[in-house]
């Protein structure tokens, strides 16, 4: 070998990535070759110190504190329901400010003309009429997306029976029916989903009218069309803690309560059921306060409500900050059928399986 | 509450959620974030020299972790392979923006011998030979930072700059032979 195919190898040598043929041939070269040694300990050298200066300079550096909250905005402003339009956006932005622009124009010169609706009805009123008429849908279904991901399920209501399809939750073309107490499952893998956090990511008309409830700081915005409906727009941000109680704090309870009974299982003092619902209580109110805490925490709702009959017609809700649910409901009363995935003979037809609904104590009391 | 009970139940939950940021989990998400945004931040500072830019690579990364969270299977390589990678991209996407102009293999003298071992003995020089660094081009500084900040084997380069382990290891020696002419030359010595 030439010093020449000898120096291509050096720094291989010297980080330990040769193979022993190679390593052979460097050290029979180095042996009789002074200038290879030289350029061996230059190597060597300039390795040594670049190790010293990059482990010196990265020493202490660290991303500013507001870096993850940066990070944030870009994923939000990135990741809105609407980027799927993002090429109608993606238009020249002269001509997007023109319309803007214009927009603005038209409607100033039509403002208290009364070509414009006029926007008597205060959204509290609206909100109320809402609630009202969620009452008159017996039946009705709903298709919700979690943003920006693919998850996609539909949903099928009548009384207080539901059936949803999943498309990639929990398991490709997973199902779920809840009749009364008892649920019935497909596809579900026992690992990725609880019950509660299954019910939890159910928008049936209570959650939705439990939502409703909890809206503070509502805001106006431009109605919108859906479906061919005009409807209400508006945008409230929801109470923390209320949102906590209702939503997190069961699904915590339960999995806190389990995970104390699994640490019975190895402790030669068994934790008493008192002391258990009593350290639950404790983390679960650390875990409220953190939660109140968190500087993002903000949850914010937007509400499409039917103008002609008040009936939401869809929902966007903004977790923490940038990613999103939107629900949105259609077939609103028309005949909706749900039955258990029995056969005739009463039993579970193929791939089903069936559960009621696990009891724990009542921790919140 | 017990110490050893809390820490039992952090375990657990954080078992739980090892790859719960993976199914779109925001706390999750928060907590990956934390957890490697020095490795990414450091990265990209050491490889553009640049605090803004390493700012900004480190939010465009995590931007894309977040996207392609789906496409992430820790079945099939580290964690940390993908996040150089993504980091590696995201550096050479900068470079390519700016459309730098590369020091060439040409353009400098290849150090032939040396006449006395140096030891870097101050920041000074630390300094130097980072700002020497700086001059190569983006591919060269990749590989250094690589190999000699984070320690990554060849064939984990390889891995992370999306390059057969050939050329890794021409790389890394034509990058380190390169710096050292640069050091040279910065220093006012002729190329030896």
């Amino acid at each position: 070998m030439k010093c020449k195919d000898i120096n291509k190898l050096l720094s291989a040598y010297l980080d330990e990535e040769v193979n022993p043929a190679e390593r052979k041939l460097i050290e029979d070269h180095l042996l009789t070759c002074d200038k290879c040694r030289g350029e061996l300990r230059l190597i060597a050298s300039t390795r040594e110190e670049l190790r010293q200066a990059l482990s010196t300079k990265a020493d202490g550096v660290e991303p500013p504190i507001q870096a993850w909250n940066s990070t944030r905005q870009r994923i939000e402003s990135k990741s809105s329901f609407w980027e799927q339009f993002s090429g109608i956006l993606k238009k020249p932005v002269w001509l997007t400010a023109t319309s803007v622009v214009l927009v603005l124009i038209v409607f100033g010169a039509l403002w208290g003309t009364g070509v414009l609706p006029d926007s008597a009805l205060s959204p509290e009123k609206v909100l109320a009429k809402a609630q009202t008429a969620i009452l008159t849908v017996q039946s009705y279904r709903a298709s919700g997306y979690y943003n920006p991901s693919v998850i996609r399920t539909q949903w099928e209501f009548t009384g207080d029976r539901y059936h949803s399809v999943n498309s990639v939750t929990y398991g490709d073309g997973s199902e779920m029916i809840f009749i009364g107490e008892q649920i019935y499952l497909k596809g579900y893998n026992s690992t990725t989903a609880s019950i509660e956090d299954m019910q939890a990511e159910t928008p049936s008309a209570k959650m939705t009218q439990e939502h409703l409830n909890m809206l503070t700081a509502i805001e106006v915005l431009p109605e919108e069309n859906i479906d061919g409906i005009v409807c209400f727009h508006y945008r409230g941000q929801v109470d923390n803690e209320q949102y906590f109680e209702r939503y997190l704090q069961p699904i915590l309870e339960k999995a806190y309560y389990d995970s104390f009974i699994k640490m019975n299982e190895t402790r030669e003092r068994k934790f008493t059921e008192e002391e258990i619902i009593e350290n639950v209580k404790k983390i679960i109110a650390s875990a409220k306060e953190k939660d109140k805490n968190k500087e993002y925490n903000v949850k914010t709702w937007e509400f499409w409500i039917g103008k002609d009959d008040y009936i939401i017609r869809q929902w966007e809700h903004f977790l923490n900050g940038w990613s999103s649910w939107i629900v949105k409901y259609f077939d609103f009363n028309v005949p909706i059928s749900i039955e258990a995935p029995l056969d005739a003979e009463g039993n579970l037809l193929p791939g089903w399986t069936s559960m009621t609904e696990r009891s724990f104590p009542e921790l919140s009391q | 509450l017990p110490e050893t009970a809390y820490s039992y139940i952090v375990v657990l939950v954080k078992d739980l959620t090892s790859n719960e940021w993976q199914s779109g989990n925001a706390t999750a998400f928060e907590a990956l974030f934390q957890q490697y945004k020095n490795l990414v931040f450091k990265n990209a500072y050491l490889i553009t020299g640049s605090r803004e830019e390493a700012e900004d690579i480190l939010q465009e990364v995590f931007v894309s972790v977040w996207r392609s969270r789906q496409t992430f299977n820790p079945d099939k390589g580290k964690l940390t392979t993908w996040l150089y990678r993504i980091t590696v991209n995201k550096c050479l996407e900068k470079q390519r923006k700016k459309k730098l102009i590369f020091v060439s293999l040409e353009k400098v003298d290849l150090p032939q011998t040396q006449s006395s071992e140096e030891v870097l003995v101050n920041k000074q020089e630390c300094e130097r030979l980072i700002e020497a660094m700086n001059s190569l081009n983006t591919k060269h500084r990749v590989v250094l930072v690589m190999r000699y900040f984070n320690y990554l084997s060849y064939e984990e380069i390889a891995q992370t700059v999306g390059a057969p382990l050939g050329t890794v290891k021409s790389r890394i020696n034509q990058a380190l032979r390169l710096l050292r002419g640069q050091f040279n030359t910065q220093r006012g010595e002729a190329p030896r």
